[in-house]
């Protein structure tokens, strides 16, 4: 495997990532890198195990400060300051005396503990206000030394503020020091410092079995989360009661609530919410029982009744899924219910969410307001110089969902001339096959489909491409040859995700763990040693 | 630079207006695909905007008639657009997942004294 690696003008397992890029191994000059899209934020599994928001760092501009939406007051910025890694990007903060004046980033809090940090110094000691929310001043004492400075709050009234305003009587007097490197994540542990810019476009690294291991790249369709407070249950309505941030929940900090039961029939009931006749929704919700086997159900009334009783089968977290379909259009009320003649016990739960889909996508986290996570996508620049001219081999490992993946394109080789699919070569999934397809300038050259495949299925897949000769492979067992066509022409780009960035009908959901291209046409048996 | 912004629209007027964001493809399939262009778009519906209750559970009493739509824009907002701009107080019903920074820059922008503007000031207890 690495010899023939080694014979790869690109190599993409994904493991390094910042905003915006996903780093591809080969070639090492950064042509191959993705460049990755999607404009929210989103969750992962992390290594721990635990669900995670990407990117975890809340503060947007956390080396640019002074661009929106920082807010400024009474404040003077000067960029290209030397920060505590040598670089030149921390900024030099110059408070003038009298006023409030400050430095400021609103970032709305939800979790009922977080932790800020930032990398701070002066010319000479000094001490200025440092504080998270809106009620507590916090002082903190600078000297010319970059120092990490790192405090955790419960209070989430407001955001992150730098200021001369603090102490029992603030003298609010002229201050200079220099700022680098601002985070806050949430729970009372700082995370490692993940430097941001507008916070979007994160690629989401996932560990999907529950940690460890390597990660593999998640890419999703749009979806929005119709429920709101999806972690927040004391802001639904019930008959009963609700104990808040009563234990540990899946991100790892003390934010799970817990349902209370004892005896009779009790609901929680969540925002109302407009449904269509016809469509299919899914209904998830994290649940960690008081004992295996309890019981609860998944209720729903307004515009039509229906229902569902789960029965919990494991002791620790897990997430518990219902889908159905609207029988009317109009509004119903989402209910969690204990009791109604069934097995109940308090439960631990959290995330829950309801969104217009045949399946469960990763959670999205809501407030006061639903929310939608928009489509992953990854692509290349042009790098027509790592395909080769006149023939070439793919491989791309990957799972395979089949509860999502029928019309599926997991992989795009674009064409510069023309970026349709009629000119490209790439993979499409059907119900439980897989399907290579060749065209070059508007005229289908090689079409081979085939394999039988298991829900979850990891699938290695590798196909070559050169006149006359296209094979396609699938865990080592050749699916198919065509020996009649030409190789795409000016094949120059690589999308993963979806088809030219188009349409969730061909938006893949779901995982890949490598995808790696040759300039040449490998052997079959290369092909078969690489996917087995 | 991606914008955020909410609108409200007759249905008649959206169904004009989302051809100016829309674009069409030729699918793999052999059919027409059409799909957002530059832009993620969430069509909330008709909001309610009173609720009443009926057996203790919650009832729309007062629907909007307006077709409501977030959409979040990637690149130069169409002109067209900018008549049936709302401002609902920060995110309003809907929001894109960590994207309320981005709707809060135009409604401050529009609405600098809204008391979801103001920088709160920390009391000097320490």
């Amino acid at each position: 495997m690495s010899t023939l690696l080694e014979q790869a003008s690109l190599v993409m397992i994904p493991s390094g990532y910042k905003e915006d890029v996903v780093y591809s191994q080969i070639p090492t000059n950064g042509n191959g890198d993705l460049s990755f899209t999607r404009a929210s934020n989103g969750t992962r599994v992390n290594s721990a195990g635990l669900v995670e928001v990407c990117p975890w760092n809340f503060v947007a501009q956390s080396e640019s400060i002074g661009t929106s939406p920082w807010l400024l007051n009474g404040a003077t910025l000067t960029s290209g300051q030397t920060d505590p890694n040598g670089g030149t990007t921390a900024i030099k903060v110059e408070l003038a005396s009298g006023g409030n004046n400050y430095v400021y980033q609103g970032i709305p809090l939800t979790n009922p503990v977080n932790i800020v940090s930032a990398y701070l110094r002066a010319d000479s000691a000094t001490t200025i206000g440092f504080s998270l929310g809106g009620s507590n001043a916090n002082a903190v004492n600078l000297t010319t030394s970059w120092q990490l400075f790192t405090f955790s709050s419960t209070d989430t009234s407001g955001g992150i503020i730098f200021d001369n305003y603090f102490g029992p009587s603030p003298t609010q007097q002229a201050k200079t020091f220099y700022i680098w490197g601002a985070q806050l994540n949430i729970g009372s542990t700082a995370k490692p410092y993940f430097p941001t810019t507008d916070r979007l476009n994160v690629p989401r690294l996932t560990y999907q079995n529950g940690g460890g291991g390597c990660p593999s790249l998640l890419l999703e369709k749009q979806s929005t989360n119709l429920l709101v407070y999806s972690e927040q249950f004391d802001q639904w309505s019930t008959n009963g009661t609700t104990t808040a941030n009563a234990g540990i929940s899946p991100d790892g900090t003390q934010n799970a609530d817990r349902l209370n039961y004892t005896s009779g029939n009790i609901y929680w009931l969540d925002a109302s919410i407009n449904v269509t006749n016809g469509v299919s929704y899914t209904y998830s919700l994290y649940v960690k029982p008081t004992s295996v086997g309890n019981q609860f159900r998944f209720y729903l009334d307004g515009a039509f009744n229906d229902s569902t009783v789960i029965t919990t089968d494991s002791s620790d977290w897990k997430r518990y899924t219902w889908t159905f379909t609207a029988s009317a259009t109009g509004s119903i009320n989402p209910h969690v219910l204990l009791g109604y003649g069934y097995s109940s016990q308090s439960i631990l739960v959290w995330g829950a969410q309801l969104e217009a889909s045949t399946y469960p996508t990763s959670l999205i986290n809501t407030t006061s307001a639903s929310a939608t996570r928009v489509a992953d996508f990854a692509t290349t620049n042009n790098i027509s110089s790592l395909f080769g001219s006149t023939e070439g081999s793919f491989f791309i490992e990957m799972t395979y969902d089949g509860r999502n993946s029928s019309g599926a394109i997991p992989l795009f080789l674009r064409s510069s001339t023309n970026s349709a699919y009629n000119y490209a070569t790439y993979l499409q999934f059907g119900t439980t096959n897989i399907t290579l397809e060749a065209y070059s300038g508007g005229t289908s050259q090689a079409v081979i489909s085939g394999g039988s495949f298991t829900n979850g299925q990891t699938l290695k897949v590798a196909f070559g491409y050169k006149a006359n000769d296209f094979v396609l492979y699938v865990n080592g067992v050749q699916i198919g040859t065509d020996t009649s066509g030409s190789i795409s022409a000016n094949l120059s780009f690589i999308d993963l995700g979806t088809y030219n960035q188009i349409a969730s009908t061909y938006q893949y959901n779901g995982t890949i763990s490598e995808a790696v291209l040759f300039p040449t046409r490998l052997t079959n048996t290369q092909l078969a040693q690489l996917t087995a | 630079m991606k914008t955020f912004l909410k609108y409200e629209f007759t249905p008649t007027q959206w169904a004009t207006l989302r051809k100016l964001i829309e674009q069409t493809t030729t699918a793999p399939d052999g059919g027409e695909s059409t799909t957002w262009k530059d832009c993620a778009v969430v069509e909330i519906g008709f909001i309610c905007l009173e609720w009443g209750t009926e057996d203790d559970k919650p009832v729309c009493t007062k629907q909007s008639d307006k077709w409501a739509v977030d959409i979040l824009f990637y690149a130069e907002v169409p002109k067209e657009f900018a008549p049936f701009e709302v401002y609902p107080n920060p995110c309003g019903v809907h929001t894109f997942s960590g994207d309320d920074s981005l709707y809060l820059k135009t409604f401050c922008a529009k609405f600098p004294d809204s008391p979801y503007c103001i920088v709160p000031e920390p009391k000097p207890t320490i």
